[in-house]
């Protein structure tokens, strides 16, 4: 398992976000993904790519339609 | 992929005098022993990678690190520097082999050229230094021929890569060192060994991010509710309100913070004295014994002045009459001289007398002569004792006695019948003289005695002063290291206590008012959010709005508390195996059972404690000891780390200060963790011996984990300038 899908799935396996949002291996691995899936991988991704928050915020914006 | 040096060689650096081939030391994986007694080379090892990696060495004098380029003429030999003639150079270099993988071997030469210009050898501005440049060559193991690497960059990452940067300071442990490279009194220090061992890091970016983003997904949240112009009061006091509670957040953190400093700067002293307590302890004992023992030099010397004083009574005094010494014959010259003087005054006397009054009483005699004391028993006994007649009442005799015993003593009367009468003279010289005439024969007794009193109370003083001086010697090497020792023991003491107090204050201070403080208030804020959360649902705003702002909200505080896992998860995992280790390293001693226990406070820091078999807190014990729990820790920040360590160790190793119980399970240990080990160690030295080693240095010796040793020598009663190390490969 890469370091991304470590640091992943510490943050959405905890208790809190999964009493609320209910997150499966399905939601890690599938095609529908639950926006809090969506948004946490982008800022992981998109930090390792070297982006800053003023790049990556825009991106999270479009993932709510925003 | 461990690195292992394969060699380190030495050309005129600090006594070791000559050719890199003189002084090489062939290392191999596994343990390697360097014998070195004080003064023979030991902390030069040390110096020597600080050249490689750092340019810079360690100045004895002032403990600094210096650079190179400073040190110069420090570092040369002293012997080839006095070899050199004024005009010609002299080389000084370190050199260091070391095989990374299973391809490449690679060889590093740091040095410099040194031109002498006078006489004065010690001078630096005697010399012309020329820093020669690095010298990286690389070879394959395969066929061993080596090429040099000509890239300045490709150079430095080959140094590099002999141990990183980050884990340099796991790698050297020098003396007491040790106790300082993991501090972990130090919020920083905890944290940067987590860092190195775990994605840390990255969780903490992430949680930023977040912390920003959510911060930004409710601005956006406002402006949409401003912008759809709808009058929400209650929602512009609820984010009034938010504001407020955030800003008495961020102070109640601040105070927050001071707190934790005070603590941090109190418990940072109770750790810096925690070396000196144990110490200041004995040294309070042996501080007691020394007191009363003083004072009684101090008296006895005082006696002794006294008893010199009395010395120059004695010639004088009439009960020892020393000054008579030596007069015995005196005496009866005096008597013949005063007989004399008598019948020749009397001749005077008795012809003017017998011109005026014939009859007149006669003054012979001085007056006194004889005492009225001494006329009175020989009036009373009828005897004359001058002449040792008899004196019967009633007889001439007897009438003279009477007459002197009655004689005035009207000097007036007299009629002088010379210049100078010196029936005075004669008469006090008799006087004075009487206490002293009897005394001759015990004037040598008295003086004997005199003397060897004096010797008596010298040899007390000698043995007082002994006593003081072996118990002063032992105060002395109870060390306070690093630290000034002018520090009392008692001040060591009660500034550990005044520390642990505020400590404790602190503490409470922390734990009673103001975490309790920040709960609320985050609590109060949580709150409100989830007022303001509920506020906007009601408003005829797009969902994606509130969504972003939940989001983002939620996962902010998630990404926390996986940052708060994945830490306290390393703790636990150094604990784990710092245990193991510290278990490994007591193996043969005589402590048992207990265990180590990594101790979160407050601020950060962490602490760990020894805790006995019955769960009670083992403080201030033993300097080896101490060691010891840090040596675990060091190790366990390398043995944690998910990939094996590759770097070597190069230790120096204060063998009496853990013991020989922890000696054996010290080697055994570290052969575990460090794929190769150079350990420096001076206690195995034994000059006596054939091969200069003691017992147990005999003993590693045959040990199959040991799989080489040298023994440093430094040529015996030489002068400065020939003082050079040779070293004797045992294995």
């Amino acid at each position: 398992m890469s370091k991304r899908e470590q640091i992943i799935r510490e943050i959405l396996f905890d208790p809190e976000i999964n009493a609320k949002y209910k997150i499966t291996e399905e939601d890690l691995t599938g095609m529908h993904r639950k926006k809090i899936v969506d948004v946490l991988e982008t800022i992981v991704n998109e930090n390792d790519n070297g982006r800053t928050a003023r790049q990556i915020y825009p991106i999270i914006k479009n993932i709510h339609k925003i | 992929m461990a690195s292992i040096i394969n060699s380190i060689a030495f050309k005129n650096f600090f006594n070791y005098y000559g050719e890199f081939e003189d002084n090489t030391y062939e290392l191999e994986e596994g343990i390697n022993i360097i014998v070195a007694d004080n003064g023979a080379g030991k902390s030069k090892f040390f110096n020597a990678f600080l050249w490689l990696f750092y340019d810079q060495v360690l100045d004895s004098d002032t403990k600094q690190k210096i650079s190179i380029k400073n040190a110069g003429v420090k570092i040369i030999s002293d012997k080839a520097k006095n070899e050199t003639a004024i005009g010609d150079y002299v080389k000084c270099g370190v050199t260091l082999e070391y095989t990374s993988g299973t391809r490449y071997k690679y060889q590093v030469i740091k040095s410099f050229t040194a031109t002498r210009l006078d006489e004065k050898v010690t001078d630096k501005n005697s010399w012309q230094f020329v820093m020669n440049e690095l010298e990286v060559n690389r070879t394959e193991l395969v066929l061993h021929k080596y090429k040099p690497v000509y890239d300045e960059v490709e150079k430095k990452q080959i140094i590099d890569n002999l141990i990183m940067p980050a884990f340099r300071k796991y790698s050297f442990l020098q003396g007491e060192e040790v106790d300082d490279i993991i501090d972990f009194s130090k919020k920083e220090s905890i944290e940067e060994a987590v860092e190195n061992l775990t994605d840390i890091k990255s969780y903490e970016q992430i949680h930023e991010l977040l912390d920003e983003f959510k911060t930004k997904a409710f601005k956006d949240l406002q402006k949409q509710l401003k912008a759809n112009n709808i009058q929400n009061e209650r929602f512009d006091d609820a984010v009034a309100e938010k504001e407020k509670i955030e800003q008495k957040l961020e102070h109640e953190k601040e105070k927050l913070e001071q707190w934790n400093e005070t603590l941090s700067v109190a418990e940072k002293e109770k750790n810096d004295l925690d070396k000196l307590y144990s110490n200041a302890e004995k040294r309070k004992e042996l501080d007691d014994r020394l007191k009363p023992l003083r004072k009684k030099l101090r008296d006895k010397n005082e006696e002794f002045e006294n008893f010199l004083d009395r010395i120059n009574n004695r010639f004088f005094d009439g009960g020892f009459a020393w000054i008579a010494m030596g007069f015995e014959n005196e005496v009866d010259k005096f008597r013949e001289l005063n007989d004399r003087y008598i019948e020749k005054r009397y001749e005077k006397k008795a012809l003017k007398n017998v011109e005026d009054n014939p009859n007149e009483y006669f003054h012979f005699l001085p007056e006194n002569s004889p005492d009225s004391v001494s006329l009175k028993n020989m009036i009373e006994d009828q005897h004359c004792y001058v002449c040792n007649r008899e004196a019967k009442e009633g007889t001439p005799e007897y009438s003279n006695l009477l007459k002197l015993k009655n004689r005035t003593k009207d000097k007036q009367s007299e009629k002088p019948f010379v210049n100078n009468d010196l029936k005075n003279f004669f008469g006090d010289l008799q006087i004075n003289a009487q206490p002293f005439y009897n005394k001759f024969e015990s004037i040598r007794d008295s003086i004997i005695k005199t003397k060897e009193k004096e010797v008596e109370i010298r040899d007390n003083i000698e043995k007082l002063k002994k006593q003081i001086k072996s118990i002063d010697d032992d105060r002395n090497s109870i060390l306070i290291a690093g630290h000034d020792s002018e520090h009392s023991a008692r001040e060591v003491i009660s500034n550990y206590t005044g520390a642990v107090k505020r400590m404790e204050n602190a503490n409470n201070k922390i734990n009673d008012i103001i975490i309790p403080s920040v709960n609320k208030n985050r609590k109060d804020l949580k709150a409100i959010n989830d007022e303001i959360k509920s506020l906007n649902k009601s408003n005829d705003i797009p969902d994606g709005f509130n969504e972003n702002y939940e989001v983002l909200s939620d996962l902010e505080e998630a990404s926390q508390k996986a940052k708060e896992r994945v830490f306290d998860g390393m703790i636990s995992l150094l604990e784990e195996h710092a245990n193991m280790h510290f278990k490994n390293l007591i193996k043969n001693n005589d402590l048992s059972g207990g265990i180590l226990k990594f101790e979160k406070n407050l601020n950060g820091s962490i602490n760990f404690n020894y805790l006995d078999s019955k769960g009670n807190s083992v403080y201030g014990s033993a300097e080896g000891f101490q060691r010891m729990k840090k040596f675990s820790v060091v190790m366990a920040i390398i043995s944690a780390n998910n990939s094996q360590y590759n770097y070597p160790l190069l230790a120096d190793a204060p063998i009496s200060a853990f013991g020989e119980g922890f000696t054996e399970g010290f080697f055994e240990a570290i052969g575990d963790v460090f794929p190769q080990s150079i350990v420096l160690v001076k206690e195995l030295y034994k000059r006596e011996d054939e091969m200069k080693i003691n017992e147990l240095g005999k003993r590693l010796l045959k040990d199959k984990k040991v799989r080489t040793m040298y023994v440093n020598h430094v040529t015996e009663d030489s002068e400065q300038i020939d003082l050079v190390t040779t070293q004797t490969k045992l294995k």
